[in-house]
């Protein structure tokens, strides 16, 4: 499209005099607004249906965002939707999972962002795919830079060749600061996926704008940067949130300021801790604490504290971890920051959690709630909710858990804090498989998973369909478990989460081996342990040992079988993992037993009898029954060596007695 | 319209469709002739901004020999329609450049 030269007329006149129904619109560039391209994709958008979709230039952000804004105002009451592409999450439909379900099918506008930063197999895939977008009726606008105008003509020529058009709102000068400045929010907003997806593109977009200003202050930049890196942090783009709060910690050393430099060094320890990096975000934290004091900032140097409790805990360090969390508690009540005062009491609840002090936690739960409650913090009460359900699943009291997690889920879904409510609706799912109730898990999973879905929370999604798998185990149906698992595993390598990898493909290893499908489960077993062993995971490596030994067994190889289960057990043992422990005699029970090792196996079945007995396994009548079988098939035997003995007496002359 | 579409019947939907946005964009219900001008402008400028000089020495090859050949270059420009593949009545294919990127050629001649 070309730019109209015109003079800047009034928007609203020009506008009004050619579509009477437009409302006056908001502010818009004043050379945005004189071009016919403005009004034409107003025109465009208003008449689209299935299969139009247009590209709209830009080469700053500032100008993108007047643009949009102007657009979806103009454009009401036709809804607008936003989305914006990252390497995190390149896949160009994903804005459809976004939507509400019934929306889908409805006429709406959707205006497409940062492609260009998306990977360079986004125009390919996009190409293949287009077909897709037809199947709705929603009119698309793919903002584009001119270099990514090149990309879609050349790499998606046949996505290209369907455009409904091509708008240019591109401007010869960048935007001066003056008119930059009011963009940027003093805060960050992290309540909502959409608002912060916006705040992060603009943001990095003004970034790239005043690049090479020279009259741009360079705290406003380090702001930019610190702003950028804590949206980032926010929606898992690590790598990215670690280059700005590196470039914001190097703008505060460099001007000599202390705020932004402990706000710097305070985000690089969270994206440290982010990467399971907790010495380094040990030491960020450390080194920030004394920043906020030196400035008299009680609040930073409270977060700091409490930061670093949570690195404790994720080091299981509780007895440390207790004494930060006891440790920022009074500071935030000092300054009167009861919701930091409940955080650090929560936390604690926490530790005691992971403690197994489940009486002091719910203590600790009881005391936070009112708190969050008084100051009207929903989300915290909500929290502490769910947080005794889960001391309740701990306790085996499912019926009160169930009922803590239906008190809190309504609370998530008035806030719209919908990673809390699917976090509920999991935790009941994960409630009924306890109860072996697994068509009520498999409803309650399947409801969870697209709300993880569409607030873009990929490892929920993950473990939503790990748990699906779980349950079609326990209902026999191997090819959905093998389907689930398959599903949930590259989510969980995409997200960096190798443990949850790991889990999903040991979870593969145990369906093949109830198909009988031994190669692939050793494959598999194989496959996983090393993933554990990096990561030491010690449990999941014990597993492994466990299924190998399981496929050797089922293949008769008892020596092999008997060393793998011997290893696992002595894991099980030092790690006083009890069930697990039970589990590996009775099986190295099994294998002696093959190997007709009758006493050896008395032996195993005894020991593991008196575990599931000691901890009320339902395993404990299974053992009963190996012992009683042992016995069983160990008569006949008696009775031949009797009758042998017998025969021999006679042939020897004696008499029995 | 006809001509500048190359006888691509795709393309000449795309220029009626965007002709008609500029008719509507100025108010009018009709479209007229400033309109179609200007929609074929549009699809100039998508050629320009897509091709670049490596691009312009394939097509003036091809537009003086009008053969097809299959390499990569050749294949990308008949993807983006800047390269046009036509058949003649005994069958046989030959090609020439779509007729807006002849004028941006002309344009680009020594």
């Amino acid at each position: 499209m070309t730019t109209a030269a015109a003079a800047p007329a009034s928007l609203s006149t020009d506008v009004r005099g050619r579509e009477p129904q437009l409302a006056a619109p908001p502010n818009v560039w004043p050379e945005i607004a004189a071009r016919d391209d403005f009004t034409n994709l107003l025109v465009l958008l208003r008449h689209a249906r299935e299969g139009c979709w247009a590209f709209a230039l830009y080469n700053h952000a500032a100008v993108r965002e007047q643009v949009v804004q102007a657009l979806t105002t103009l454009l009401a009451p036709l809804p607008v939707y936003q989305w914006t592409y990252s390497p995190h999450d390149p896949f160009p439909y994903s804005y459809l999972a976004r939507m509400p379900e019934a929306a889908r099918s409805e006429r709406a506008i959707i205006l497409l962002f940062d492609f260009e930063r998306a990977g360079a197999e986004i125009w390919k895939t996009l190409d293949y795919n287009r077909e897709l977008f037809s199947a709705h009726p929603h009119g698309l606008v793919f903002w584009v830079t001119p270099p990514g105008r090149g990309q879609a003509a050349r790499q998606a020529p046949h996505f290209w060749a369907q455009r409904s058009g091509v708008f240019d709102f591109t401007v010869e000068s960048p935007p001066a600061l003056e008119r930059v400045q009011p963009m940027v929010r003093w805060d960050i907003s992290i309540d909502n996926l959409d608002e912060t997806q916006r705040q992060l593109r603009l943001y990095q977009g003004l970034l790239e704008d005043l690049a090479g200003q020279a009259d741009v202050p360079a705290l406003f930049l380090g702001d930019l940067h610190l702003k950028v890196a804590r949206l980032a942090y926010y929606v898992d783009q690590v790598p990215l949130a670690r280059q700005h709060a590196q470039a914001a910690r190097d703008i505060a050393v460099e001007q000599d300021a202390a705020r932004l430099r402990a706000d710097s060094i305070q985000a690089l320890g969270d994206v440290h801790g982010r990467l399971d990096e907790y010495a380094e975000a040990r030491a960020r934290y450390a080194e920030a604490q004394p920043i906020y004091r030196a400035m008299g900032d009680r609040l930073g140097e409270a977060n700091c504290i409490r930061a670093l409790g949570d690195v404790h805990v994720q080091l299981a360090e509780y007895a440390e971890a207790r004494a930060r969390y006891e440790e920022a508690q009074p500071i935030y009540r000092a300054i009167g920051d009861r919701l930091g005062e409940a955080n650090c009491i929560r936390a604690l609840g926490d530790v005691h959690v992971m403690l197994a002090e489940y009486a002091e936690a719910r203590a600790r739960y009881a005391e936070a709630q009112p708190i969050y409650r008084a100051i009207g913090a929903r989300l915290g009460e909500a929290n502490c909710i769910k947080a005794l359900g889960d001391v309740h699943v701990q306790l085996d009291e499912y019926a009160e858990a169930r009922a803590r997690y239906e008190e809190a889920q309504p609370i998530y879904r008035a806030i719209g804090a919908r990673l809390g409510e699917a976090n509920c609706i999991r935790a009941l799912g994960d409630v009924h498989v306890q109860l072996s109730e697994y068509a009520e898990a498999r409803a309650r999973y399947a409801e969870a998973q697209p709300i993880y879905r569409a607030i873009g929370d990929r490892l929920g999604e993950a473990n939503c369909i790990q748990a699906l798998g779980d349950v079609h185990v326990q209902l026999s149906e191997y090819a959905e478990a093998l389907a689930r698992y398959a599903e949930a595993q590259p989510i969980h390598r995409a997200m960096g989460d190798r443990l949850g990898e790991a889990n999903c493909i040991q979870a593969l290893g145990d369906v093949h081996v109830s198909l009988a499908e031994y190669a692939e489960a050793r494959a598999r077993y194989a496959e996983a342990q090393p993933i554990y062993r990096a990561i030491g995971a010690r449990l999941g490596e014990a597993n492994c040992d466990f299924g190998l030994a399981d496929v050797d067994r089922f293949e008769k190889s008892w020596a092999a079988a008997a060393v793998g289960y011997e290893r696992a057990l002595a894991f099980y043992r030092s790690a006083g993992v009890a069930f697990n422990t039970a589990l590996a005699l009775q099986r190295l029970g099994y294998t002696a037993r093959g190997a007709g090792d009758i006493g050896q196996a008395r032996r195993y079945f005894g020991e593991a009898l008196d575990i599931f007995q000691r901890i009320g396994s339902p395993l404990t009548a299974s053992a009963q029954r190996d012992l009683e079988a042992l016995d069983a098939d160990t008569q006949p035997a008696r009775h031949r060596s009797l009758v042998t003995l017998l025969r021999e007496r006679l042939a020897s002359g004696r008499r029995t007695p | 319209m006809i001509g500048a579409s190359g006888g691509l019947v795709r393309t000449l939907i795309g220029l009626t469709q965007f002709s008609a946005v500029n008719a509507l964009g100025r108010g009018a219900r009709r479209i007229e002739e400033p309109d179609v001008a200007r929609a074929i402008v549009e699809l100039r400028n998508d050629f320009v901004a897509a091709l670049n000089s490596e691009d312009y020495s394939i097509l003036a090859a091809r537009h003086a020999d009008k053969r097809l050949s299959n390499n990569s270059g050749v294949h990308e420009l008949l993807q983006s329609l800047a390269l046009l593949q036509y058949e003649d009545d005994d069958g046989d294919a030959w090609c020439d450049v779509h007729p807006l990127v002849e004028l941006l050629l002309q344009e680009r001649a020594p």
